[in-house]
């Protein structure tokens, strides 16, 4: 058997001071794949799925897509292959609302192939808030789905349904990246901050 | 001279012969920084042999740890290595980063430096990717670090910038409405002071 087919190390308990919550925050923020700089990222060296800085490339930032009542909705899902490696189908559907020309720019370029990682900050906190953010698509991108439903001008207050997602045919080898950066304070400023490394 | 690995190698390429006949005193220099020897003596002939076998052993060795130790860089807690670039083989930790490499690497993105915990304060001037400034402009007057810091405190800005250029940024970075409010208080602060002065 191959070393990376892992067996598995810990209990899953169920945790009475974090129990589960549903559902996330109302902003999420979109960074263009390409603008991460994948050889200053860092990952915990005991877990490989918390990442411990998420670099940008020099001048790029992420963008803040805003929603109400927390109506983003991501999923990550497995995909159980029969021929194939397992893997996993991020996706997140974003309801847009502005109807601006601008806006219609922004959904264009993504329908025309941006390819994004998003990250999403769950209402499940965890102690200490460090189970906040999760990041969606670090691998392979998420992408236009054909899942989303555009606009239909008498319906769902003539939102713009969009889902992005992992493409069709490609896998994500992690369930989900947890992000933080020593704390959530820290990890919530550069959030806020279109994930722009502060000054030192 | 620079005691630098290259320079080391160039004289041990001489021989002994022809290194003590030419180079008598860089031999000397380099057994002295290289084994913390402050009393290594030049003009004792006897000793020069010792020397020359203590550095062809294991000088270079121990001269790439002495300049690796003294690299003002210093990586972050928890981040066992870095990788230079993507793809890249050249990979550098604590034990083996020099300011070369620490250069190199942020050269290539300065939001890199948040990976490191310890840094020289002219950081962006060394890579290139600022000239250095001595005070922070705030609204036409200068500030050293120090006092921009404490402005800001008062003001109710946060910031965790200590450093000409972060705070420099910050102010740069602020909203109309907060540089407004930031303005009313230096404004107001300014007052004060000529009014204690009369």
């Amino acid at each position: 058997m191959a070393e990376c087919i892992n067996k598995i190390t810990e209990n899953i308990e169920f945790d009475c001071d974090d129990k589960p919550i549903a559902g996330v925050e109302n902003q999420i923020e979109l960074i263009n794949r390409d603008d991460i700089d994948l050889a200053a990222t860092t990952f915990d060296v005991a877990n490989p799925n918390l990442i411990t800085n998420l670099v940008l490339k020099e001048g790029a930032q992420s963008y803040r897509c805003d929603t109400i009542k927390g109506l983003f909705a991501p999923s990550t899902v497995p995909s159980i292959e029969d021929e194939s490696i397992n893997g996993h189908v991020h996706s997140l559907g974003i309801r847009i609302f502005k109807n601006s020309p601008a806006a219609h720019a922004q959904i264009d370029k993504i329908v025309d192939g941006a390819n994004l990682v998003a990250v999403i900050e769950a209402k499940q906190k965890g102690a200490n808030n460090a189970n906040a953010f999760d990041v969606l698509g670090w691998h392979v991108g998420l992408e236009a789905s054909a899942d989303s439903a555009g606009r239909v001008y008498r319906e769902q207050d003539g939102a713009y349904l969009l889902t992005i997602a992992t493409p069709n045919g490609y896998k994500e080898p992690k369930s989900v990246y947890k992000w933080l950066e020593t704390d959530y304070a820290t990890t919530k400023e550069k959030f806020d901050n279109s994930m722009v490394t502060p000054d030192p | 001279m620079e005691f630098t690995v290259e320079n080391l190698e160039k004289i041990l390429s001489l021989g002994f012969n022809e290194a003590i006949a030419s180079h008598k005193k860089e031999v000397v220099a380099f057994y002295a920084f290289v084994f913390n020897d402050p009393e290594a003596c030049s003009s004792c002939d006897s000793k020069l042999m010792g020397y020359w076998q203590a550095l062809n052993r294991n000088g270079i060795t121990i001269l790439n740890k002495k300049i690796m130790s003294n690299s003002k860089f210093k990586i972050k807690e928890g981040v066992p290595f870095l990788q230079m670039e993507f793809g890249s083989g050249t990979f550098f930790s604590n034990e083996t980063i020099t300011d070369d490499l620490a250069i190199e690497y942020l050269k290539k993105n300065p939001n890199r430096i948040s990976n490191f915990s310890q840094f020289p304060e002219n950081w962006k001037k060394l890579t290139g990717s600022e000239a250095d400034a001595t005070t922070v402009n705030i609204f036409d007057k200068e500030y050293s670090a120090e006092d921009a810091a404490q402005l800001f405190k008062e003001a109710g800005i946060k910031t965790t910038a200590k450093t000409i250029d972060g705070l420099t940024k910050k102010f740069e970075s602020l909203s109309e409405t907060e540089k407004e409010s930031l303005q009313n208080f230096v404004n107001g602060t300014e007052s004060e002071e000529e009014e204690s002065a009369e």
